[in-house]
Formats: C-alpha cells, structure tokens, sequence
C-alpha cells in the first residue's frame, strides 16, 4: 500500500477526531516510489486538501505535512518529528 | 494453502488473541509488557492476551497455534518487531493452525516505539497500547483473503539483439527454456557490429559478437525475428502478449549473397553501417560478417526499378513482399534496446559537422576496423591525407547540462583507440583533453599507464572549442594545472561521444509502464540490489538501455537478466499476496478515473450491460494489480475496495488512535511498502 | 534474510571449505562446520547469554572501535541470528548455560567434517580492505583520528558503534572531515589497480556528515574523480553545489597536538603553493584488495589468478563470471573490485551461467534434478500452447 492510498475522507476523519497534527510521509519523487507514482498522486490529493478542504472546514493546513523520507534518512525523519512535536505543542496552546 | 472460512461479515463472533512479545530486552526494557499485555486483554473481542520473551521462536509460535486451536481464535495480532522481519513467520503460524494468513495483523512496537523513545518509558508503553488498540479495531474488520495464483507461459521475449539481447536469449535457452528474440533491423548483433576491437585485451569484436549471433541462429529453442518491430504488448507477469510487426524481407531467406543484385542495383546511398565514410547501393550486405548472411534493401532508397528482381540467379527477390503480425505469449520479458550515441548537433564547439576532419568516437572505430572504408588508416575527411596527430576530447555528450550523467564507457573508448593509433602508427602525436579518466574495472589501469608508456599524452583540460584554421584543425583549451590558455594544431580531432536513451526508450517505457530515471534510461527496481528488474514484475533490463556500458557489462548484466527470467519460467505459476483492489461494478459509475490514474495500467474498462444499455464499467486485472490503493483513493463511489487496508479497516484505525488526547498526538499515515 | 528463508537454500554459515573433488557436475565439497559452542537449532538470538557474559574483547567486525562479549552475534541482523562462543576468550563460567532458557548452549561441540556433493560451484569469497599503516604519511595507527573508509561506515552506521552518532574515536562531534582518495590503489608500491568503489563511497559519506551536522566542512582529496555509474556524476555534482569541496592532491597527515586534530597539508597550485588544513578527522579511502579467503579457495579449487591475485575470470568480456576450470563461477569482488550493483550483477549472471551448466545433464545429480523439472515443465509448455515436445535442453556450453 502506498501513499496514493490515502483518501481525502482519512485525513477529514482525523481532524474531525481532535488529531494535532497530521503526518504523511512517503518516498522520493520522482522515482523512489515502489509504486511508479502514488507518491506524486498523493502529492495532488493532499494539495487540493490543504488549499480547499482544509480552510473550508476552518483548519489550519499547517496542520497537515507532507515529507518524503527515505528508509536510510532516519536523521531527517527525527527532524521532522523533532520540528512536528514543537509545533505540536505550539498548536495545543 | 487453508481453505479460508466464509462466515457472513457482521455474524460471526470475532476472537482475537493478542501477543506482545519482549524481544529479550529490546522491547521489554523500554515498554511494560505486562501492562500492555493486560491492557490488551480488555479490548474489544480480545479473548485472550499474552507476553511473550520471543514471539518468533518455537514456543511463541506453538503458543499461538495451541490457542487458536483452544480458544477459536479467529483473528491474531503480534506486537513484536517489523512486519517485513517476521510478518512471514506469523502468517504461517496462523496458516499452519488454519487461520487464513491474511486474519493476522502484527504491530511493530520495537522500531516504531521501543527503539525510538528508549528515554522516555511512560510514553512507550502508552504509544504500544494506543498502536495494539489500532491492530484490534482493524483486524476484526478483517476479511480472509485468497493468494492470487497466476500460471507461467515459459517462454521468454527478448528484445533487441545487440551483445545484451543474445547473451539474454542464449542463456535462457541454455537452461532449457524457449525464447523469441525480437530485432528491429534486418540483421542480428546491434551496434557491436560497428566496433572495431573491444578492450582491454584489443580483440576484435567479431571473436565475441558472431559466436554470440551464430549460437542465437543455430539454437533451436530461440526464434529470432529480425526486421520485426514490437507493436504492442499486454498482460502480466507470467502472462504476456506480444504482437510483432514483421516487416517483409523483400530478399528470401535462402540468399547466399552473390551480390549479383547489388551490382546492378543504379541507386547509390551513403552506407550508414561505414558512418557514410564510403557509399553502398540500397540493396547491399552491411558488411561481411552481417548475420543472417543476407541482403537487404534499404525501402526508402530504393527506386524499386526491380533490376535486382531479375539480376537474382536465385529469384528470392519479391519486392512486393507482404508484412505480417504475430502475436506470442510470454512469461518474461528482457528489455535490451541499447542506447544511442550522442551526435553533436549543428552549431557545437567542436565544430563537428560529419564532413570535417571532426570525428566522433563511433566513426574512428569504423576508420580503425579492417574492414571500414580506410582499411585501418586514419584518413582525414577532408582531403584523404594521413593523420600526423590527432586529438581526443572526452566528456562530449556528458557530464555537460544537457548530460548530466558520466557515459562511463568513453573514457576507456579513448583509451583504447589512442592505444590502437599509436600501436599502428608509432610517429603519431596523439593527446588526450580530460577531465577526470573514469576507469572502473581491474584491469584498465594497466591499460592506461600503456597508454601513457606508448607516449598518449593526457592533458587536464576543458576544451573551449575546435576551428579549422589552415589545414589544420586547432583545439583550444584551459589548462588546469597550468592555469592557461593552451592551443594546439592537429590533423584530426576525435569526440569521444556519449550515450543517450535510445529512440524507441519512450515506446517501450509507456507500453510496458516501465519508469525512467532522470538520465531518461530505465529504471531498475532498486539501485544497488535490483539493478536487473523493474518496477514490472516480469520485465528485465539488460545492456545500456538501462546506463551506458561497455560490451563485457552488457554480457554480464544480460546474464543476470536471464537468471531473473528463469527463476519466473522455471516455476509453472506463481503465487502472489492477496493486497490488491477490487471493483464492485454494480457500484461503479462508469467515470474511469481508475483506469487513468492507475500507474500499471492494471484496471480496464469492461463494456456491461446496466438496464438495457450497455456502460462503460471499470475491472482490475487482479495479476497486475499491485496494491498500490491508488484507485481506491480516487473513486468517489466507493466501488473499489482495497483488499487487507479496506477504508473501514484504516478509519477504525483512525478512530481507535484518536480515542484518547487526540489534540496531543501527531497522526501519521505512511507509505506501507 | 531473503537467503536465509529460502526453501530450496540451505545456509551453511561458520563453515570452511577444506577439499574439493570429482570433476565438474559431480563434486564432492569436504566442509569443516567449526564448533558454534551453541546449539544453533534451538537459539533463538536473544541475546540474554550476552547480557551475563562477564568477557569483553574487541569487536573485529565494528573495526574494533566497539567492544563484543565472548558469546556475541557478529551484527544485530546477521543471518543466522545465532549466537556463537569465540573459545579462545571464553573462560568457561558457565553464566550463559544458566541464563539460557532454551538449553542451547553446549561447551562440547567440536568441529565435524562433512561431505556433500554439488554440481557446481561459485566463489564469491570477496575482498579485503587496504592496510594503510605501511603508507606512513597518512600516519594511520598512530593518530587516533586517522581512519579508514571501513571505519568511518561504521562510525556512520546506526547499529554501529557511536550508534549513529558522528563521533570521531576519541569522543568529540565531527565538524570537519577530509576523505584522501586512492590510499594504496592505483599506487605501483602497494595495489596498482583502481579500486572504483571508493570515490562515491567517499562521496557518499561526505554527505552524510553534510547532513548529520549541516555546515560542515567536507573536503574530498582526490586524483580522477570515478563517479561512472549510474547517477553517480549527479550525486558528485549535487554534492559539489551543496558545498563540499574537492581538492586534486595527495595530502600528508599531520597532528595538532593540542586539539588533537589532524592537519592535511598539500600543494595547492592555484593558492599558490602549500596548503594545512586542519580537520577532526581524515578518512582514508582504502582500496579493496584480495582476501586470504580468496587465496585459500582458489588453492583448494585449484584456480587460476590474475597478477593481482584476484580470481581469473575465463575472459574479461565474455566470460567474466566463469573459470577456466568447468564447473567453477565466480561473483564479486574475489574476481575484481566492485561496488553493490556490480557484485549484485555479477552474482545474477553467475547464476544464470549454473543454471545453463546443471541443465546441461552432464552429471549423475544433474540428470536427477532435470527430472523434476521437466515434470515441473510440462503443464507450463501446454499453458502456452506450445509442443510438449518443443521444450528440449539447449546447448549447455556453445
């Protein structure tokens, strides 16, 4: 299963159920992805989601992040979970 | 494989079993197991939770199965390592029991939790409970699924014939294993034919390319189609379908080239096999050696005055030849269409123009070939006198912006033909404009520090540009180590060209879906331990259409290839996981988003019949589909459910996640490759 | 892992090859399976045996930058993860025997000899790195933080010894790294080929320390730049813009006694003349040279060797992943330097060259294994629609 999976319905359901933040992390574009383009699909999904879905609901898009990671970029995912905790706290206030 | 138990979603009473396992102390010194373990056993439809020290090893597994027999479980989840670690392990467990595989779901809560918040216990242990919470609330969503089984055709396709495509084709065929080599051209063997001798040890290339071509002809486990174009080709791994376009061979197979044809043949072309050097009539023999030993008309120069009809003792000439369609089915597919060589194009530096005394790299290995149109001689282009010196420059065609990549063979092309100039004509002042030399195999240092010893002089710098000044061909250039302007006068100057994707790379990339890298050559599936797959099951890479390389990469690279083939066309079917989508036509409205935007082409429009008329409807062919989700994300419907991450499953997961101090977690949904 | 769950691959691991006879399709392989001192059928790779083991000795494969036990597994995700008992360090407390919980440990295993017969063979034995301590300008051995490539992998690795930390070995954070290309290849003292795998290795782990602590200060000394594979020029080139430095020289090491940082001095014709830069770490790219494995493999098989010393392949075009001997392949770096995707490769087409020799039927075992497959075969050619009788055995050797 690949990031181009995920659904517009999953990411409204997980702010429609209180979550901080939302995190979607997939593979190198373009030709990481195991699955050709899912990752660049997901890429249009979730734009169309923080540019409409997102504000018409009253959300704030920062809300939601897009990384792509790699298995051997441990370093940059604890970046981007290190930077996603402080935000996290920063909303909660 | 078990016989999967059918029970009506909704009636059957769910049983879960939940085990968390300690991972000797990687998971347990970091997460409480036992709180967990208890948390567990009060979820819902959970009937019962352990811990165990390694739920891997044999008592964990036994542990298992005597509970799914004792308590009827029906679904299973291991919180333990990763699921490609040990995900294998425990579907067999649960088989073994007769639990379908696909009613387990395991929780990784060492590398997604132990491992990575070893400061912090509480939240350990909290995380791994929420993660369990999420694996009960999917799993018993969990539908027992089937494996696809899908039979082999083992017959292979290969696709070009140059060195890769025949060593491809004849080590399939030496396993025992049928194959159609397919080649555009009328004869066998690509652009090796054009070569003059092969590095390091300059043996000519015909020791190793017409052995190669004779064993393909002579091999009765492969056909070869030569002249023929691939047009189109369908299915799936195990399954393909070819449709070749064969193109008429307006000369029979039984010629025995007299050349009588030739010599009364009144059109004249400049012959591309010699790179237009000399010229050739539009039905000619490209060289000697040409295999098959036939000739050939060239159609778009030819008057079709039919002299040659009537000249041909033998009357194998029909000019009127008809071209035919083949279709063949295949169970693997070798993919080794070579590259193309970069031409300069109007206006370059170099002042390459292909009639100056500017060469590339390909037209000094026809010059240097016995049988090319100087007979071995460095002849300049423009007045037929003998070369006193000649100057290579490296790197045209790569590493530049349009090239960004290193063609990583020219380096030693020059190398060797510098070392043949010399070697033939000891007085000749050959040099060598570089940047770095890029030699990468053991035995071509020695060949370079020759190169050196025979007095090749190699000169670090970039070359600003070539003008014919005189009779004289002038390079001028940056001396790094100098730091100046150099120039220096020459008889010849010779590009050593790079490679560029070839042609028909496009043709074959959409037709087959196989991705390109950046460079525009094929992408193999992994970088460093695929390099001979693609992303498509079933198709091969072999040669330069997937990087530049030299002629003994190629062979090895070609025999990689055909023993990914065989470890498909050796099994008689294979069994592929159950994770795919599938479409419920009754609610598909006919849009076919799906079909556009799956990336393997792996869903179809069916034609159905809805109230007396006939609608478009979408269809997954379940051996293509790689479970990808794609589709299921973009239908609006609802009709495509993605089988093992239905979108009930992944929301429950959701909602089980959220349940408690949703505002205080970060939710994330990853790619599950 | 995917070998080691391999139905129709048996994995025989602390093993020495010790004889080999019989002829091509037909050899018979004496092996030596050395003592693991652990009942590797029941281990389960828990590792609780480490925790109590009272013995601590240098861990060769974390290039000893990192302690081991006497009862240890050579990585976390070794293949098998059993344990194993290095007798020579082992004092024989018992401790282990009290904590194992499944019995597996057992002090009396000895070594036992084994015979098993095999069609074909394929060496893929490796190679080692360079010994830098002879070439006594990078004084390697001497100064602490003067390592080799091998050392810095794991000094970068997670599992490794820092634990993916970038620390040099004598505990500070590195901020400045220089890599020095070609130590001991393409030298005519010491190895004279190009050992290829080193410039994007070097690359690859400026980068890394690019990433660990951004601004550092990478500079790669080198002489050609190799970067000819694929993607390799644009992995080079990124790195270039992203501020890594390259140097054409061959520096000599020096020490700041004080910091206890290296100094790297240099020509550098265009900064007009000499040039020291100090660093906290220099990494010497070593080259890869053949391993005494290779060496003893090829006296028991009886194969031939280049002036190098890797193994002869039987042409370097055409017959790259074969011997002259019959029935004897090679893949990998035993035959020649090689990154991953190159070894990758060769294995693959050395495998392909077995397949095409065992379908050969020239042996008593071959012709029973064709039987299975042609029984295999049959349904699949009917499948396809073609003859049963068009599915023969090709040529095995054209």
């Amino acid at each position: 299963m690949c990031t181009g999976r995920i659904s517009e319905e999953m990411i409204t359901r997980a702010f429609d159920k209180g979550a901080g933040l939302v995190f979607v992390g997939g593979c190198h574009p373009p030709g990481d992805c195991h699955y050709i383009n899912g990752n660049i699909q997901c890429q249009e999904m979730l734009e169309k989601i923080k540019k409409k879905v997102l504000p018409e609901k009253g959300i704030d898009p920062e809300r939601l992040r897009l990384e792509w990671i790699s298995s051997a970029e441990g370093s940059v995912f604890q970046k981007v979970m290190k930077e996603m905790a402080e935000q996290l706290e920063r909303v909660k206030t | 494989m078990a016989e999967a138990e059918e029970p009506e979603q909704g009636t059957e009473e769910i049983r879960i079993g939940v085990y968390t396992c300690h991972c000797g102390l990687n998971i347990a010194q970091t997460v409480d197991c036992k709180s967990v373990a208890e948390y567990a056993a009060g979820l819902p439809n959970v009937v019962v939770s352990r811990e165990n020290m390694y739920s891997c090893a044999d008592p964990g597994q036994i542990q298992i199965k005597d509970d799914i027999e004792e308590f009827g479980l029906n679904r299973v989840v291991v919180a333990a390592c990763s699921v490609k670690m040990h995900g294998p392990t425990f579907m067999t467990v649960c088989e073994e029991a007769g639990l379908n595989p696909y009613l387990f779901q395991m929780v990784n809560i060492r590398e997604h939790c132990s491992w990575v918040h070893m400061q912090d216990k509480a939240g350990a242990t909290a995380k791994a409970k929420d993660q369990i919470k999420m694996a009960v609330a999917s799993v018993a969503l969990a539908r027992p699924l089937q494996d696809r089984v899908v039979p082999v055709t083992s017959r292979a396709l290969v696709i070009g014939s140059g060195v890769a495509g025949l060593q491809a084709a004849l080590d399939i065929s030496r396993s025992g294993y049928p194959v159609s080599l397919v080649e555009k051209l009328p004869h066998l063997g690509g652009r090796g034919n054009q070569l003059n001798r092969i590095f390091d040890r300059l043996e000519r290339i015909s020791c190793v390319l017409t052995p190669l071509i004779m064993m393909a002809l002579n091999n009765p486990l492969i056909t070869v189609y030569t002249n023929t174009d691939v047009e189109d080709i369908s299915g799936y791994v195990g399954n393909f379908k070819a449709r070749l376009k064969i193109n008429a061979h307006p000369v029979g197979d039984e010629c025995d080239a007299c050349g009588k044809c030739a010599e009364v043949c009144p059109v004249e072309v400049l012959d591309p096999f010699q790179m237009r050097f000399t010229s050739c009539k539009a039905i000619s023999l490209p060289h000697d050696e040409a295999l098959p030993h036939r000739y050939t008309i060239d159609r778009e120069a030819c008057n079709g005055c039919g002299a040659c009809v009537t000249a041909c003792p033998r009357e194998l000439i029909d000019l009127e030849a008809p071209d035919s369609t083949e279709e063949i089915d295949v169970g693997a597919i070798v993919l080794a269409i070579g590259s193309k060589v970069y031409v300069p194009g109007e206006g370059n530096k170099w002042g390459y123009d292909g009639a100056g005394d500017v060469f590339t790299a390909l037209e000094v290995e026809r010059m240097l070939a016995g049988n090319g149109p100087t007979g071995g001689r460095a002849v300049r282009r423009s007045d037929g006198r003998e070369a006193r010196s000649v100057a290579f420059i490296q790197c045209v065609g790569s590493r530049d912006e349009e090239h960004p990549w290193c063609s990583r063979t020219c380096c030693m092309t020059t190398l060797k033909e510098a070392v043949t100039l010399k070697v033939r004509f000891p007085q000749m002042r050959v040099s060598v404009y570089h940047d770095d030399i890029r030699l990468y195999k053991k035995e071509h240092e020695d060949f370079y520090r020759k190169a050196r010893d025979l007095g090749v002089s190699f000169m670090r710098s970039k070359p600003s540009g070539v003008t014919a000044e005189g009779d004289s061909m002038v390079v001028r250039a940056h001396d790094e180590l100098l730091g100046e302007e150099t120039t220096q006068a020459v008889d010849m100057v010779v590009l050593a060209t790079g490679m560029e994707r070839p042609d028909d790379a496009q043709k074959f990339g959409d037709m087959l879906k196989v991705p390109a890298s950046a460079d525009g050559f094929f992408m193999e599936a992994h970088p460093k331990l695929r390099p001979l797959e693609t992303a498509i099951d079933g198709v091969m890479l072999a040669g330069s259409c997937q990087f530049p390389k030299d002629i003994g990469d190629s062979l090895l690279q070609a025999s990689g290839a055909a023993a990914k083939c065989l470890g498909l066309l050796t099994k008689p079917r294979i069994t592929l996981d159950a994770i795919i989508s599938r479409i419920d036509q009754s609610k598909c409205n006919g849009c076919l988003v799906c079909v556009k935007k799956c990336p393997f082409s792996a869903v179809v429009t069916d034609e159905v019949e809805v109230d007396g008329k006939m609608k478009k409807r979408a269809r997954v062919i379940e051996a293509s589909c790689k479970g990808c989700g794609v589709c299921v994300a973009r239908c609006k419907q609802g009709a495509i459910e993605a089988q093992g991450f239905t979108d009930e499953q992944i929301l429950a997961q959701i909602d089980a996640a959220l349940e408690e101090d949703p505002g205080g977690k970060i939710l994330a949904l990853v790619c599950h490759w | 892992m995917e070998s080691a769950k391999h139905k129709r691959i048996e994995l025989v691991t602390n093993t020495e090859v010790k004889a080999v006879t019989g002829d091509a399709g037909d050899f018979t392989v004496t092996l030596e399976r050395k003592p693991w001192y652990v009942d590797i059928s029941k281990c389960s790779g828990c590792g609780t045996c480490v925790d109590v083991c009272p013995i601590t000795v240098p861990h060769a494969w974390e290039q000893n930058l990192k302690p081991r036990k006497a009862i240890y597994a050579m990585f976390p995700q070794a293949a098998p993860l059993k344990y194993v008992i290095d007798r020579d360090r082992c004092v024989e407390c018992g401790l282990c025997m009290q904590v194992c919980l499944l019995d597996a440990i057992d002090l009396s295993q000895e070594s036992t000899t084994e015979e098993i017969e095999v069609g074909a063979i394929v060496v893929a034995t490796g190679g080692r790195v360079f010994d830098p301590s002879a070439m006594k300008q990078f004084r390697y051995g001497e100064l602490e933080n003067v390592v080799t490539n091998m050392e810095f992998e794991r000094i970068c690795n997670a599992g490794g010894p820092t634990e993916g930390e970038l620390v040099r070995p004598d505990g500070r954070h590195i901020r400045s790294v220089a890599f020095v290309q070609c130590v001991g290849s393409r030298d005519l003292g010491n190895n004279p080929w190009c050992s290829f795998f080193c410039c994007m290795a070097s690359v690859k782990g400026g980068r890394l320390v690019m990433e660990h602590a951004p601004g550092a200060d990478v500079t790669v000394f080198f002489n050609d730049l190799r970067a000819c594979g694929k993607g390799f020029e644009e992995l080079y080139q990124r790195s270039v813009d992203e501020g890594m430095k390259f140097v054409r020289a061959i520096p000599s090491v020096h020490v700041n006694r004080t910091t206890n940082n290296p100094i790297v001095v240099y020509e550098d014709p265009q900064a007009g003349g000499i040039v020291r830069n100090e660093v906290d770490l220099v990494v010497l790219a070593s080259g890869l040279e053949p391993s005494a494995g290779t060496d003893r493999i090829a006296d028991v098989l009886g194969l031939r060797k280049d002036s190098y010393g890797f193994l002869s392949e039987r042409h370097p075009t055409d017959g790259m992943a074969e011997t002259r001997r019959e029935g004897i392949f090679i893949a990998g770096v035993c035959q020649g330097p090689k990154d991953i995707p190159d070894a990758a490769t060769h294995g693959s087409a050395a495998a392909s060259k077995v397949g095409a020799f065992l379908s050969g039927g020239r042996s008593r075992l071959m012709s029973e294994m064709e039987t299975d497959r042609a029984v295999g075969l049959e349904p699949t050619a009917r499948e396809a629609g073609a003859e049963p009788g068009e599915v023969t055995y090709g040529d095995s050797h054209g």
